[in-house]
């Protein structure tokens, strides 16, 4: 058995008008790579910023290594886990360089100037994310996708143990996308961080995801294998409309019916 | 190095030349030469008593204005705040101008416009208090108690006598007559600054946003009250020595965007230097414009703002 590096203990998520779940308790290990999938507005944004700290949690218990979320100072906890936020703002001209390079700020004390190690962190980073010949280009002038690519570029550089992805495949090309969760599987592979994400593409979550946690309309949560997880009947709940495999390959790839 | 440096010495060889200008400038122009080896007394009291403490104020109170912009900016990320935008101003002024209809003069117009900004500050920051000092409450209390502020002000001075009504609209306009030694404002222009600098990068992370910024380790409330109350204290300290001069905290930290980039470390002291020197060339055109006549530094001020930031937008 792996070590916990992440333990939710009873956990219950509200909205301000509603509880999106109730009591979750589940535990995640280094080196896994968990898909949350639900309809829109069924609280995976809400889990997500829960889990980075964003949210002060009512009922129950989130441990990081076995210590108390809330008892880690909030520049502490940005060294362990980062956020890949579904949006982005940036009211003042910047160059992908200086956004980037502005994530390093867990890492150095305050009096701390930034050395080559951390600008080494943003070149590769952006090597990633193929924006190497883009560095110097002021954030505005980017179309979407470079954005996004920008702000993951941007996670890499804080460089934490626990990446939280809203959306990562938002604005991504389909070689973007492949790119980048490639990335997290070879960091959850050879680092052993972890990755939570969301997703509204199921196919994806079952190429990449170890595990599934499943936000259901009817406030019910299901967590485990992505196998055991990823059904017919499971799906069609979840989003309410009939889906469906073609072929019983695997692993399966998996459609809507269309009306 | 040179992308750092070259900016640095440009606006330090600006600030220079404008303090140069400006203490040589006047009705009676004063060179290095006559000060040191003259034995001409006249001209070293005009030195000592009116040129170098209107320059040495006029370059503060740039400084103090570029500085708490760029803060306000920032607290507000909005690129069109500027230090007046929450009314602290409009504190400051209300209660001068109260004051001078009271017949008040000296010192109490000082401590007057002191104790009305720091006022307002202190109104914003109680009445924002129930949303956690959101950028929207904060710049709509803000604008709001500006508009009451402003209402006051038309009030005043429709109740003044014709003779007064000079004075205040000169004050309203900016104001650098009579400048004393600003001791007070140098210091809290240093001291200010090199907290600033220790929070820069800080603010280099405030612009994502609250909750971004603090997924990267920034302690956004605590920081952002420490924010707030620093450029209100700017802010403050520019108003009492000099009335209210528009432009300058909103020209100076985009000029200063522009030639160094976003980091704050950088972008701060530049800021300064160049507020201070764009200031002290207002100050001269003013004194020397139509001299003996002085206008208020404000209205030039604007004059060579409006074109240079209107140009700054075509760019």
């Amino acid at each position: 058995m792996k070590p916990s590096l992440l333990r939710l203990e009873q956990v219950t998520l509200t909205s301000p008008t509603r509880t999106l779940c109730q009591s979750l308790s589940l535990t995640i290990a280094s080196g896994e790579i968990w898909g949350i999938l639900g309809p829109n507005g069924s609280g995976k944004t809400t889990l997500l910023h829960t889990l980075a700290g964003l949210h002060p949690l009512k009922e129950g218990t989130i441990f990081l290594n076995e210590k108390k979320l809330s008892h880690y100072p909030v520049k502490s906890l940005a060294q362990h886990i980062g956020l890949l936020f579904q949006e982005m703002t940036f009211p003042f001209p910047q160059t992908i360089w200086e956004y980037c390079l502005t994530s390093r700020y867990p890492h150095l004390s305050y009096f701390q100037t930034k050395n080559t190690q951390d600008t080494q962190c943003v070149v590769e980073a952006l090597h990633t994310m193929s924006l190497s010949e883009l560095m110097h280009q002021p954030m505005q002038t980017l179309s979407g996708g470079e954005k996004r690519r920008a702000a993951i570029a941007a996670l890499l550089v804080q460089a934490p143990a626990i990446y939280l992805l809203d959306e990562l495949t938002n604005h991504l090309d389909l070689r973007h996308q492949l790119i980048a969760l490639s990335h997290f599987k070879r960091l959850a592979a050879q680092a052993g961080a972890v990755t939570l994400m969301t997703l509204h593409d199921i196919n994806l979550a079952q190429q990449f995801c170890h595990r599934i946690l499943l936000l259901l309309p009817d406030g019910r949560v299901l967590h485990g294998p992505t196998e055991t997880l990823l059904t017919k009947d499971n799906l069609s709940a979840l989003y309410e409309h009939p889906i469906s495999t073609s072929s019983p390959e695997s692993p399966p790839c998996w459609h809507p019916l269309y009306a | 190095m040179t992308l750092r440096s070259r900016p640095f010495f440009i606006v330090t060889c600006l600030a220079i030349f404008s303090v140069c200008l400006s203490l040589y400038k006047g009705s009676t122009p004063v060179t290095l030469y006559q000060l040191l080896f003259d034995e001409n007394h006249q001209l070293k009291a005009i030195f000592l008593q009116f040129r170098l403490p209107r320059t040495l104020t006029a370059f503060v109170t740039g400084g103090l204005l570029a500085l708490a912009g760029s803060l306000m900016q920032l607290l507000l990320q909005n690129p069109l705040a500027d230090p007046y935008v929450l009314g602290i101003s409009g504190g400051a002024a209300l209660t001068t101008l109260t004051l001078m209809l009271l017949g008040a003069s000296g010192i109490w117009l000082l401590s007057g416009a002191w104790a009305g900004s720091l006022l307002a500050t202190l109104l914003i920051f109680a009445l924002a208090r129930k949303h956690r000092w959101q950028t929207h409450t904060l710049l709509l209390t803000g604008i709001a108690l500006a508009g009451g502020f402003s209402a006051g002000i038309s009030l005043i001075l429709l109740l003044t006598p014709n003779a007064s009504v000079h004075n205040m609209l000169f004050w309203l306009s900016g104001d650098l007559n009579d400048a004393q030694l600003p001791y007070a404002g140098c210091l809290i222009l240093s001291l200010g600054l090199l907290t600033c600098l220790a929070l820069a990068p800080g603010l280099d992370l405030l612009a994502r946003g609250t909750k971004q910024a603090q997924a990267l380790g920034l302690s956004t409330e605590r920081f952002r009250i420490a924010i707030f109350l620093l450029s209100s204290l700017f802010t403050a300290t520019a108003v009492t020595l000099a009335g209210c001069i528009g432009f300058i905290g909103l020209l100076t930290p985009h000029l200063t965007r522009l030639l160094t980039g976003y980091q704050h470390r950088l972008v701060l002291p530049l800021s300064v230097l160049l507020g201070g020197s764009l200031l002290t060339l207002a100050d001269t055109f003013a004194r020397t414009l139509l001299a003996p006549e002085q206008l208020p530094v404000g209205i030039v001020m604007a004059l060579i703002g409006v074109p240079t930031f209107i140009w700054l937008l075509q760019k």
